[in-house]
Formats: structure tokens, sequence, C-alpha cells
């Protein structure tokens, strides 16, 4: 039987970050903050084609605000990614 | 009344007020320019003064003081904060480091050498190679940058314009700033996605892991992570990482046959999730190795640049006293070779 997450499309790092985002929530407070802090980040993702570049997105922490969504979104893209 | 005016001011103004006075008092029109000289020089706002081109250079040199002074405090400036989060990146990457051996150590186990030998003949479909070129966002850190895109190049098929050649389809992902900039002009046909801003924030292993999700969906056969690799503060090793892909790895499964899986799972899937998180823990590793020998590199390029900066403030300094003397000393020839003129 596979994995449950493996079935809703994520792939094992995509769940493992998942699951780390969710750990950092649950600490008590002074820890918290600080594993909060420490797994944040933004930053710019270009896309090239034919040595031009073709798109740009900005890849942001702040997705995983929302569990449900950051899910959702992880499994769209892994789903994109195998077709 | 004109000495009395110079009453109050120091001993060497007094002189200069009181021969001034003695110019202009015996020749009221050609006196001008060497009166207004020494206005100009003692208070710089005498607007009249600004055809003295005797001291043109003198405040050419006192601007180029500044001006190195204060780049000099910039570059020192920017040594301290380097300093800082050199030890902070550090620190990460102590903590960071087991992480990576014992998932390495793991993976050892395949011959990595024999396996990209046999592949080149045996394979017939195009081999994608991924090169992963990490570099800094920003320039000032000495050569860094520069010796690990040098070093990428390398791995180019030599003169080919598009990606597939020989049977092997080469693509550049670059991380950073720099790295796209000096590979961008040769090879960005072989570009599939850039990264900038990775090190703005310090290195965060979600972060690694959107990365390496990037790279396992172009599902190449090989990855060649560049990187400079964090010696010591003084010293950082340009390196090329490779790892195999997955369908390698798959091939040569066997090789872990001496480890016992416990798990549900049947062992091929496991198979797949240590090799995604190898990949993101490599990855992870990289990033981090580059960021401490980017700040290493920072600091010791801005500690040179403040050492020279004050090299050659000292150089200006003595310049600009010995050139200050030089017009002092031929202002009071003048006085006192007029003064003497005049009481003749």
């Amino acid at each position: 039987m596979p994995q449950y997450w493996r079935v809703a499309g994520l792939s094992y790092l995509q769940y493992a970050n998942v699951c780390a985002e969710y750990v950092r929530r649950v600490l008590k407070e002074p820890e918290r903050t600080k594993a909060l802090s420490r797994a944040g980040y933004s930053m710019i993702k270009a896309t090239w084609k034919d040595g031009k570049v073709a798109s740009r997105v900005t890849l942001e922490s702040a997705l995983l605000d929302d569990p449900v969504k950051s899910i959702s979104a992880a499994a769209a893209a892994s789903e994109k990614n195998n077709s | 009344m004109q000495g009395v005016r110079a009453v109050g001011l120091s001993s060497v103004r007094r002189v200069y007020a009181a021969a001034r006075a003695h110019v202009q008092s015996s020749t009221p029109g050609g006196g001008g320019g060497g009166g207004g000289g020494v206005g100009n020089f003692l208070s710089s706002s005498n607007e009249k003064a600004l055809g003295g081109v005797r001291f043109a250079s003198l405040k050419a040199v006192r601007n180029r003081m500044r001006s190195i002074a204060s780049i000099g405090k910039i570059t020192k400036a920017m040594k301290m904060v380097a300093a800082a989060k050199l030890r902070g990146t550090q620190a990460r990457q102590d903590l960071s480091r087991p992480f990576a051996a014992s998932v390495r150590q793991f993976f050892d186990l395949l011959p990595l050498e024999k396996l990209g030998s046999e592949t080149k003949a045996g394979v017939a479909e195009p081999k994608r190679r991924l090169l992963v070129v990490i570099t800094s966002d920003r320039g000032l850190c000495g050569s860094v940058n520069t010796n690990v895109c040098r070093l990428a190049r390398q791995m180019l098929p030599h003169g080919a314009a598009s990606p597939v050649s020989d049977g092997v389809e080469t693509n550049i992902m670059v991380i950073g700033d720099k790295g796209r900039d000096a590979l961008q002009r040769t090879s960005a046909a072989f570009f599939t996605t850039t990264f900038r801003d990775v090190f703005k924030a310090p290195v965060s292993f979600p972060q690694a892991v959107i990365i390496a999700e990037e790279i396992l969906a172009q599902s190449p056969d090989e990855v060649v992570i560049f990187y400079n690799r964090f010696k010591s503060a003084i010293s950082q090793v340009p390196t090329q990482q490779p790892l195999l892909g997955l369908q390698l790895l798959m091939d040569n499964a066997s090789v872990f046959d001496g480890y016992e899986f416990d798990s549900d799972m049947d062992s091929s899937q496991v198979m797949v999730d240590l090799f995604e998180f190898e990949v993101a823990t490599q990855l992870y590793g990289a990033l981090l190795e580059n960021a401490t020998s980017e700040q290493a590199a920072r600091m010791s390029a801005m500690d040179n640049a403040s050492t020279n900066a004050a090299e050659m403030l000292d150089k200006l300094t003595l310049q600009y006293n010995r050139e200050r003397q030089a017009v002092i000393t031929t202002e009071l020839v003048e006085i006192v070779a007029g003064a003497s003129a005049l009481q003749k």
C-alpha cells in the first residue's frame, strides 16, 4: 500500500516540508517564533526558454501560512511536473 | 585702519592681512589675483578667487582624500558586516553537516565513476545532465563567483550553441545573479531556471527543498552542483559535486542489498524518497558552503580594500601637506619681496 501523501500527489520532499511546518507551528512560544523565523524565505524563480526569460515567479514562505492551500498548491505543482 | 581689522587673527593670518593691505593700497588693480589667492586658501568661500590656478591641484587632492576616506569607511563597515554574517552562516553550516554526511555515506556505496562511463556507451537516448551553479547575488566578494563559473563552463560542450550535443543534453540552473550575468553572455541557450534572492535571508531547508523539487522536476540523469567549498576564512575551493540521477540509482539498487528497509512500503519507493532527500540535503549543504565562502571572501576582499584605502590616504596626506607648505612658502616669499620693494 502506498503512503497516503503519495496518493494525494505529494512528493516526499513536499510532504516533509509540510510536516516540518506543522511541527514548527505547534511548538511552545519562545521556540515557535525562533523556528518560524529560521524557515522564512522569499526568492524569485525565472524560467528560461531559448536563452530568454519566459516567466518569473516569486516563491515565498508566506504560502505556508495556510497549510491546506500549501498542500493543494504542492500537489498541483507536482502534477504539472509529472504531466 | 587696515591693521585694526587684523587684530585678533592668528599671527600667520595677520601677516597675510597686513601684506594684502599693503599690496592693495599700492597697486589697486593689479594685486587682486595674488591677494584673492590668499583669501581662497584661508576661506574657500571667497568666490572671486576661483581663478587661483595655483591651488587647483591642492583642491583636487583634498577632494580625492575625502572620497578615499569615505570609501575606506564603507569597505571597513562591509568587512564588519561580512564578519558578523560569516559567524552566523558558519554556525548554521556546522549544525547541518551531520544530516548531509549520513545520507552521503549511504549513497557513497555507488561506484560513481564506473557508472558514469558505462552509461555513456550504453544508453541511446540523450543523457540529460543538469549543472547547478551556485553563486551570490552581490559582488565585492573577491573571485568566488568567477571561479565557480569558470569551473561550470569547462563542463559545457565545447563551442556548442544548443543544449543537445554528442547525445548529451546539458542544461544549466543558476542560483544567484552573479552567475547568471557571467554565464548569460555565452551560454544563455543552456539555461532552464535561475533563482535570485536565495541568500537574502539565511538559507533554510524549506528553500533548499523548493530548489531540489525544481531539479527533480527536470528529471536529469546526472546533476552536477558547482559551489565554493569553505575550507577556511582565507581559502575557498571551487568544487563540483556530481549526483546520480534516479534512473541510474534504481538500475544499481543491488549495491544496497546489505541494508534492510524497515518500512511497510516496498523498498523501491523508499529509494525514491531517499534519493529526493539526498538531492535536497546535498543542495542545502552546497548552498550553505557557498554562503559561508561568499562572506569569508567578502571579508578578506574588504579587508584588503580598507588597507589599500588607508595606504592611499597616507600618501595623499603627505602630498597634500607638502603642497600646502609649498604654497605658504611661495606666498611668504612674495609678500616679503613685495614689502621690501616698497621700502626702497
